[in-house]
């Protein structure tokens, strides 16, 4: 079955060369502005001219990167970053999983209301919201502390999980569920065993969404985390932003070297992209 | 009847911890926000209650109609071609192509990089005076390529619509990458043997198959362009006069630089129900079946 | 986490949720802490000049410490805002002067017994006048009360390329005529003439406000208080000198889609324009304490910039009128938990050894006259600092910012529709005295 499906796939692959024609271009444009974050970031202050059309610097020079890493504990606030990421994305995948499962496969009283109100949290615009986020967390005693944030990103990504997860929830045959059921399986059986594993398209989505959420927000742990050894990166780019911002290399130094953990959790996660239900039902 | 409430309880069980999160994170700030709709409030000191003459004012205010008309622009002109670009290219991508996996990367990095970033170099692009643009524009003869886009109130926010297509089709990509996964092979092969070309297969099985996929991407584009933000902010603060305000830009510009919070969670109120709403027309427009979860 | 453990959690929740405040309470409280630390938020001095403030405070005091945090204005506006509706001001917090001092007024300490203790009864005198002036804009009638006191001033004005205008044979502009007849010789090279950074509304409005006081010197601001209307031919005429900037072709195309900092200004210190409308504190882009090397040519020692005054406008006032006020200025939380430390702290900055590094690196022109860099790094760097410092801020009479936040953002508007021809100069007098008369209540 697996051998069947490698081989259209390799035979599918050699009959669409011709895609190369469109998409090299494509990509090529695409990347133009990528191209130019990347070297403003390597644009030195002190020469702020630019070549090939102001996409490039005149005079390359890693002196930003120099100069971001001696200034700031790099180190430190990726750590810190990772503490806030690591467990949101665990709990909202957890978490939602099981709400998308209920919603999806078992009996739930005013399923509707609830898909409904979940969109609420989808609408809510951080600016709007942060006053209210920080006297929650003032009353529940978790100002200035990472698992605050945790918390409060779980919320507000778990509306995305659940409709994502449940819709490849759906996909899967309810027979497959019947049949579980036939051998005596419980709901928690059925669930973790066998609908977890097969939403794995949904969830590589979904753990970059969270990644992108939780690691770039700077509202909320600007506000609410008030001692420098717990500041995630996000806060660093800041120091660089000031009103009479001049060179912005700096800024697009920090900017890439946070961006780069993102692409490499896409590229660690897009390969669950490519062997989802096909094959593994039957 | 016991089994059905055994049921029942399993259910809520799952769901339980979602919802606690939800009660304390996302009910509060609503709450909180209606109540403050009510109020003539700076957000520091104490407010005045006055009733609905916010929502009486707000209805009344030019700015938000302009903010609102941009909604109407941003829904349909960001989704649409987001959806359709990011289709193309999953279907392209699925396929084992040689440097798939670059590809895929290369589309989808404009979604990762903060909007400030992209904000300050779309502006060094669509600078009419010295701009990536305009040099390229001049090079090749193509005048019309130094545009004012972002300076004109006609075409701001089509300049913004535009930039945010190249930040997000990744996205819309990365969905039906997901969403193609769902589709069983076997029903590919069965159409081969039928003799159905590519093109029908694409249009007539693969397209229908992945409604739940359009679906999400509907609703959550809908969303998604109602609470649009960072990148107005960047690129055009909601200007030239207002041109390409968008409803979060101006809450967050009368709750922080006018200093009228009262009028701001309005603003946000009135956002709440547009999106609801939106959502449940949806749902009567595409059944019932996608929300509770009946469907098939 | 359990399920009992999140149901227990969600009681509390729901509990203090309750308990806490609720929208439009005015909060009171005391923000608590260490009586040796003093907390300071801001969105200026930039971050590592703060750094060198807090460093010279903390070696004169051993055993205090002060806690700076640095970050974005917009974002700032934020942070103040939650702080200040959950007990949790800082002791030390950055203001501008008018709208943004009095909306915090009743979480602020008066400063004026702080600052007599410091400097003695006539410690008024040490400050540029404009400043003192400022400090108190929008005060309640009676309120005498200082509740912010500068640390910084500026003027705004226009710069000059001096190597693109010596490289044309151009003169520094000092009438309107001038101003077009520059700019069409500068024309038709790779640079702008006169490049203006029209996105932002600080900008509009400051290059406004210099146009209209040269047309009559004081008359806006009567406008804006009410004693005097926007429709007033002079003020017109301002909106209307304003339009030509575009309509004439002096600003580059694109101009109001254009940021100040960073596009703009990047563009200046390439050398990419000609003339820019910014302020004094561009001089802070020859820091003397920064490597030297990491300057662009044009800005070391100011060598390629020349500051001058906005042109006279035709029929307007003889001379070019001085605009400017308050850069920054700082205020202390009423709740401080050491309100005299706090005091030390902000005197410090503003006229001892903090303030020093902060004038070192030429961030702005110090509040306070009488403070110089230990060191300059050229003649021409002197120069200007002594222009701006003796000789300009001394006679700024007229106000850089307006009042009202409301009548500022009207102001903006109306500069931009006019910009982008969706306003004649009359339809925005019209516009702004609609919200400038709300704004006085009537």
């Amino acid at each position: 079955m697996i051998a069947t499906a490698v081989r259209r796939r390799s035979r599918l692959a050699r009959r669409g060369r011709w895609l190369h024609a469109v998409l090299i271009p494509l990509a090529v444009l695409w990347m133009v502005p990528v191209i130019m974050v990347i070297g403003l970031s390597l644009m030195p202050s002190s020469n702020p001219e630019t070549t090939l059309f102001g996409i490039l610097p005149a005079q390359p020079s890693f002196s930003n990167y120099v100069i971001v890493w001696q200034q700031n504990p790099i180190l430190l606030h990726a750590a810190n970053s990772l503490l806030i990421a690591v467990p949101s994305v665990a709990i909202v995948i957890v978490v939602g999983s099981m709400a998308a499962f209920a919603l999806a496969r078992l009996r739930v009283p005013l399923r509707g209301l609830i898909f409904g109100t979940l969109i609420l949290a989808l609408v809510l615009p951080m600016s709007g919201i942060v006053v209210a986020t920080f006297k929650i967390l003032q009353a529940l005693g978790l100002y200035n502390s990472l698992l605050g944030l945790v918390l409060a990103y779980s919320a507000l990504g778990l509306p995305f999980a659940i409709i994502i997860i449940r819709t490849s929830f759906l996909a899967i045959p309810y027979e497959t569920y019947e049949a579980a059921v036939t051998d005596g399986a419980n709901a928690w059986q059925i669930f973790w065993r066998v609908y977890f594993p097969l939403a794995r398209p949904a969830l590589a989505v979904v753990v970059i969404w969270q990644v992108m959420m939780s690691w770039n927000d700077f509202l909320l742990p600007l506000v609410t985390l008030s001692s420098n050894e717990l500041k995630p990166l996000t806060l660093v780019p800041l120091a660089y932003r000031g009103i009479f911002l001049s060179q912005p290399g700096a800024l697009f130094a920090v900017l890439v070297l946070i961006s780069i953990p993102v692409v490499a959790v896409f590229l660690l996660v897009q390969r669950y992209l490519v062997n989802g239900l096909a094959g593994a039902i039957k | 009847m016991r089994t059905k409430l055994r049921q029942n309880i399993t259910g809520l069980l799952f769901l339980l911890p979602a919802v606690v999160l939800f009660a304390v994170f996302v009910v509060y700030p609503i709450v909180y926000n209606m109540q403050a709709s009510t109020l003539d409030w700076d957000g520091v000191n104490a407010g005045t209650f006055v009733g609905f003459d916010n929502y009486v004012k707000l209805f009344q205010d030019p700015t938000f109609l302009i903010a609102l008309r941009n909604s109407a622009y941003w829904i349909p002109l960001t989704i649409i071609p987001q959806a359709l670009i990011g289709f193309l290219l999953a279907l392209a991508l699925n396929r084992g192509l040689f440097a798939s996996t670059v590809y895929r990367a290369i589309f989808f990095i404009p979604a990762i990089l903060s909007p400030v970033v992209v904000g300050i170099v779309w502006q060094r692009i669509m600078d009419p005076f010295n701009g990536v643009f305009t040099s390229v524009g001049k090079a090749t003869g193509l005048d019309w390529l130094g545009g004012n886009f972002l300076a004109n109130p006609q075409t701001a926010i089509f300049a913004v619509i535009f930039v945010n297509i190249w930040m997000w089709t990744g996205f819309s990509m990365l969905f039906y990458l997901a969403g193609l996964q769902l589709i069983d092979t076997s029903v590919l092969e069965a159409a081969k043997i039928d003799g159905a070309g590519p093109l029908q297969t694409t249009a007539r099985i693969i397209f229908p198959l992945l409604k739940s996929t359009h679906l999400s991407l509907l609703l959550l584009g809908i969303i998604g362009s109602l609470k649009t933000f960072e990148l107005v902010y960047v690129l055009t603060q909601g200007g030239p006069a207002h041109a390409s305000e968008m409803l979060p830009t101006y809450a967050f510009q009368q709750a922080f630089q006018l200093q009228s919070v009262g009028y701001a969670s309005t603003i946000s109120v009135v956002l709440i129900v547009i999106a609801v709403a939106s959502s449940l027309s949806m749902v009567r427009v595409f059944g019932a079946g996608f929300i509770s979860g009946d469907e098939k | 986490m359990s399920l009992r453990k999140i149901a227990a959690l969600t009681g509390v929740a729901a509990l203090s949720i309750s308990l806490a405040a609720c929208a439009g309470g005015a909060t009171t409280g005391t923000s608590g802490g260490d009586a040796n630390t003093v907390t300071f938020r801001s969105w200026s001095p930039i971050e590592q000049t703060t750094k060198q403030m807090v460093a010279a405070f903390e070696a004169d005091n051993p055993g205090t410490k002060v806690d700076a945090t640095i970050f974005n204005y917009p974002e700032y506006l934020v942070d103040l805002q939650t702080r200040a509706s959950s007990n949790t001001f800082p002791d030390i917090v950055g203001l501008q002067p008018g709208a943004l001092t009095q909306q915090y007024r009743s979480n602020l300490l008066p400063l004026q017994d702080c600052a007599a203790k410091t400097w003695g009864a006539d410690w008024q005198n040490k400050f540029y006048p404009i400043g003192i002036e400022q400090a108190r804009a929008g005060n309640p009638a009676g309120d005498q009360n200082f509740y912010s006191l500068p640390i910084l001033v500026q003027t705004v004005n226009l710069w000059a390329n001096t190597e693109l205008f010596a490289a044309a044979g151009a003169t520094i502009p000092k009438t309107w005529d001038e101003l077009t007849s520059t700019v069409a010789q500068l024309k038709g090279g790779n640079a702008a003439p006169f490049m203006l950074p029209a996105k932002d509304g600080w900008l509009r409005n400051a290059v406004f406000l210099q146009i209209a006081n040269n047309v009559n010197p004081g008359l806006v601001y009567k406008a804006e208080s009410g004693t005097d209307s926007w429709s007033n031919p002079d003020l017109v005429k301002a909106l209307d000198y304003w339009g030509k900037l575009f309509t004439d072709g002096i600003a580059q195309d694109g101009a109001i889609g254009l940021d100040a900092y960073p596009s703009a200004v990047n563009q200046f210190e390439a050398g990419n324009a000609a003339m820019i409308p910014l302020g004094a504190w561009w001089i802070q882009q020859s820091d003397p304490t920064k490597s030297q090397a990491d300057i662009p040519p044009l800005s070391q020692g100011m060598s390629g910039y020349e500051p001058f005054l906005f042109p006279t406008i035709p029929g307007g006032a003889a001379d070019s009128q001085f605009v400017g006020g308050i850069d920054v200025s700082l205020g202390i939380s009423k709740d401080a938990a050491n309100p005299d430390l706090a005091c030390k702290v902000l005197t410090d900055w503003i006229a001892g050894k903090g303030g020093q590094k902060l004038v070192d690196t030429m961030n702005d022109i110090p509040a306070v006259a009488g403070l110089t860099p230990s060191s300059f790094t050229s003649k021409k760097q002197e120069t200007i600092w002594n222009t701006f410092v003796t000789d300009w801020l001394p006679q700024v009479k007229y106000s850089r910012y307006f009042d009202d936040p409301k009548v500022d953002q009207a102001v903006s508007d109306a500069l931009a529709a006019i910009a982008t021809g969706s306003q004649t100069p009359e339809q925005a007098a019209a516009a702004i005295q609609v919200v400038s008369d709300g704004a006085n209540g009537k």
